[in-house]
């Protein structure tokens, strides 16, 4: 029987060294794959164990903080302002993943950079977040909200000096406290699970951030490129053309807002007005070529380095097969053209800051118990144009503001400028976009306004809510 | 024999090591500080382990001096799992180690002889099978398994207990027919076959393993009764063919409850796609815990305290090992599967030593057993081998599991003893 055992016990050596060989594989050599699977939720319980840093606005309003929860999660978020903030800060939910904001400077909320020392590491009891101050400014973005109220569409406030957003507001929102809600429904699902389905379902799309993911075709705000495009190549304000209610073109024609013949007028006039069959004959004067090389150089079919995640790039076609009558219209700004309100924000950004568009940023600095870790410093995305050019169309814009039709947005005491813009939708009514910069003689804020399906016209409907939004901001 | 004494007494003491030094961290990690107001619990199992140790200095003075120290490095090690999941748990278990460590004394003083119990091996057997098929009666199925009997307040896990009767009968039954079942039959394709009706033990056992998966859907329980009985089979007779043949009905017992059964075909088919996203917060969340415990554990572990070992299911009980491989890595992990191989080879070297065949066969029969059922809850927490839900030896919580081992560490000790007798 010795050795009847003894041959057992061999085997039985050879069943642990297999027992060892597999736990040498799920904990060594296989673990990386295990843990990454997307049911591992030990990450994510770790990650909801660290009080993550809190995001404060310009004006020192704490807008997202984590708070101790009962429960699996040990912290999670809770905003201030509701639904007031969604788009900029987007969400931090186990259920969901992160958005924004949130997504956008985990690291440093999580505070994993910047790396900090190890005698700071040594004393803190447990993992604390950096907190991330953001440029925006409550006030002005409180007034945007308000501006714009229950109707759909967009705002979007920027400083063209550094870049840094003011106030960004899309309608319909939604509420990011509801997404984080852990309690359970009465048949035992998760209430922020019940919200998600609700917002994700809803066909106002209250989860799309239409600044910088809407894209709207431009209409007469898009004149502003037009503009600054034939300057750009040497044709001068003073270019006139014969301006009828209706201009054919090729077989095709192009139309004045309301048929209305201007007479022989310049491009001022042409611009205050927004005369559609001035700027057709300087589209086609101008050349495909030269027209799309302007929108491309002012940020079209690229996507801008905005530091908030998820931004479109806005569209124009290839000059190449493009047709006289499609140019024509696209010097007009109703083509095969499609902007998001971000980027005629940066059009609007370019004009006012002398042809150079800053990087649009919302990240101002980064703080670990208010001592400054990290600072944003403002750099240039793209220079566009002359400053030449850019202070020749914004001296035109002012025009519009002052005596054309965006007189809904002026001010008094203050010189601002504009352009409006008005896109016709098929089968719905228009779009009202409205570009405001202001003051114009030392630009501080430029404004982005679209309201979808309005009704109006962009200087009935979208004038009057970028005047709001300059004024808080000027403040 | 002195220095032997003053080993074993060394080695509990540095396998109590375990138990303070883990209590400490888990209190240093939840306050922030070090606090010495709990170590009462290691100091308690200390004291089983040297009271258990004295009575058997006494009863068994020349008896093995690794067992005890082995067994309470498990012990110690499973303490402040449990401690560190739940201390209510913990001092559950203090209390039944008590139970158990009492029960082992008990058999120390009063068995005198072991290869005596060879002369009640039907009772013994019987007893055995009663216990097994008591829980077809009276059980009460929890995640369903039928493993459970109440008594009044207690709840009590008759298949714990029946291992051992049964290994006893076993042993002593195989004893006597060793020669018989070793005489050769008729050659057949080169392998010499046993004649046919010594087949019949074997196929009962069979029967009774397939009965006990039927009835109590206990895929652990069966698997083990089998795997001891022919292990035990093998030893006695040196006959390849009974493992042949045992792999070859295991394997159509097996292939028959996985076609009738939905239980057998769901554990198959978590084992072998555990981490199907379809099923991963479904049917087979246990075992992807388990694997993600692991996981996290890596080298080194996460540190005690400092993992999330609550997230495994049953992380007191049947997963016990991937909560220790979470927070001590591999080091931990590897540790005890060599404790267990130790135990074993220590059995082994017992059975060896030993003169008489139904303490020989005994002692082969309970290192099989602490082996197997702890091969089947390791390998089966680590995807290894298919899940069966059964206790880790001397780690697991559980009353029963704690009373029922002690008592085999007991049987284990006396038989060394009369290994140090006989052998002089």
């Amino acid at each position: 029987m010795e050795a009847n055992l003894r041959r057992a016990g061999v085997f039985f050596v050879l069943l642990s060294l297999v027992l060892v060989a597999n736990l040498s594989y799920l904990q060594v050599f296989g673990r990386e794959r295990i843990r990454d699977n997307p049911a591992n939720t030990r990450r994510l319980l770790e990650e909801y164990s660290i009080k993550r840093g809190r995001l404060i606005t310009a004006d020192g309003t704490v807008v997202a903080e984590s708070v101790p929860k009962d429960g699996p999660y040990k912290y999670l978020r809770r905003y201030s302002q509701g639904p007031l903030l969604c788009h900029v800060l987007g969400y931090d939910s186990p259920q969901f993943g992160r958005t924004g904001l949130e997504e956008a400077y985990n690291d440093f909320l999580l505070g994993e950079r910047p790396i900090r020392g190890w005698a700071q590491l040594m004393t803190l009891e447990e993992k604390e977040g950096n907190d991330v101050y953001i440029t925006l400014d409550m006030e002005v973005q409180k007034v945007a909200a308000q501006a714009l109220g229950r109707r759909k569409g967009a705002v979007v406030a920027m400083d063209p000096r550094s870049g840094s957003v003011l106030a960004l507001y899309s309608y319909p929102v939604f509420d990011p406290n509801e997404l984080l809600d852990q309690g359970l429904s009465q048949e035992g699902r998760l209430l922020g699970e019940l919200a998600m389905a609700r917002y994700a379902k809803d066909p106002a799309s209250p989860l799309l951030n239409r600044v910088t993911m809407g894209l709207y075709p431009p209409g007469s705000s898009f004149k502003v490129i037009t503009a600054a495009a034939a300057l750009a190549h040497g044709i001068p304000v003073s270019k006139s053309y014969p301006c009828p209610g209706i201009l054919p073109v090729d077989g095709s024609r192009v139309t004045n807002y309301g048929l209305r013949d201007y007479g022989i007028i310049d491009m001022r006039p042409a611009l205050t007005y927004s005369v559609n069959t001035y700027f057709a004959q300087l589209a086609l004067e101008l050349g495909a070529e030269k027209l799309y090389s302007t929108a491309v150089s002012f940020g079209l079919n690229r996507v801008p380095p905005f530091d908030l995640p998820g931004v479109m790039a806005s569209t124009i076609t290839e000059p190449k097969g493009m047709s006289r009558v499609d140019l024509a219209w696209t010097g007009v700004g109703q083509a095969q053209l499609l902007l998001t309100p971000l980027q005629l924000c940066l059009t609007g950004c370019a004009i006012a800051f002398g042809g150079r568009i800053m990087r649009p940023r919302l990240l101002k600095e980064v703080r670990f118990r208010g001592e400054i870790l990290s600072r944003c410093e403002p750099e240039v995305w793209d220079s566009v144009v002359t400053p030449e050019v850019a202070s020749r169309v914004l001296e035109m814009m002012e025009e519009v503001v002052r005596s054309g039709t965006g007189r809904a947005a002026a001010i008094s005491g203050v010189r601002v400028a504009g352009k409006t813009g008005t896109a016709e939708v098929e089968g719905k009514p228009n779009h009202a976009w409205f570009l405001g910069v202001a003051p114009a003689n030392d630009p501080r804020v430029v404004v982005a306004v679209i309201v979808e399906n309005a009704g109006g016209t962009g200087g009935e409907v979208a004038a009057p809510v970028a005047r709001e939004v300059i004024k808080a901001a000027l403040r | 024999m002195v220095r032997r004494r003053l080993l074993e007494f060394g080695l509990l003491i540095i396998s109590s090591a375990v138990g303070f030094i883990g209590l400490l961290t888990v209190d240093a990690v939840r306050q922030g500080k070090f606090a010495l107001q709990h170590l009462w619990y290691p100091g308690l199992l200390l004291g089983c382990f040297l009271l258990l140790y004295l009575v058997k200095l006494c009863a068994k003075p020349n008896s093995d001096p690794f067992l005890l120290p082995m067994v309470s490095s498990l012990c110690f090690l499973g303490m402040t799992a449990l401690y560190r999941l739940d201390p209510h748990v913990a001092r559950m278990q203090l209390i039944w180690t008590g139970v158990g460590a009492a029960a082992a004394a008990l058999m120390l003083v009063f068995l005198k002889d072991v290869s005596s119990l060879g002369r009640y091996r039907y009772t013994l057997g019987f007893i055995g099978i009663l216990l097994l098929v008591s829980t077809m009666v009276l059980g009460k199925e929890v995640n369903g398994a039928k493993l459970w009997i109440s008594i009044g307040p207690l709840n009590f896990q008759p298949s714990e207990l029946a291992k051992i009767f049964l290994t006893i009968f076993f042993a002593s039954y195989l004893a006597e027919r060793k020669e018989l079942l070793s005489q050769v039959g008729k050659r057949f394709l080169g392998v010499r076959l046993p004649r046919a009706r010594d087949l019949g033990p074997l196929l009962a056992m069979w029967a009774l393993s397939l009965l006990i998966l039927v009835y109590q859907k206990d895929l652990g329980s069966s698997l083990l009764f089998f795997g001891i009985f022919v292990a035990m089979l093998y030893i006695a007779t040196g006959r390849l063919f009974f493992v042949m043949a045992g792999m070859l009905l295991f394997l159509i017992g097996a292939f028959f409850a996985y076609q009738v059964f939905g239980h057998v075909k769901s554990r198959v088919r978590i084992w072998l796609d555990p981490l199907n996203p379809e099923t991963v917060s479904g049917e087979s969340y246990q075992i992807a815990q388990s694997l993600f415990a692991f996981a996290e554990g890596g080298i080194a572990g996460k540190g005690l305290a400092r993992g999330s070992p609550r997230l495994i299911p049953f992380a007191e009980t049947d997963f016990v090992f991937a909560a220790l491989g979470e927070e001590l890595g591999v080091f931990g992990a590897v540790f005890v599967v060599m404790i267990f191989l130790l135990l074993a080879a220590r059995g082994m070297h017992i059975s060896m030593g030993c003169r008489n065949d139904v303490g020989k066969l005994l002692a082969a029969g309970l290192a099989v057993v602490l082996f197997l059922q702890s091969f089947i809850i390791m390998g089966g927490v680590t995807r290894l081998v298919p899940l069966t839900g059964i206790t880790l030896p001397f780690v697991s919580y559980g009353g029963s599991s704690l009373f029922s081992n002690f008592l085999l560490l007991a049987l284990l000790i006396s038989i060394s003893r009369e290994v140090a007798e006989d052998g002089g």
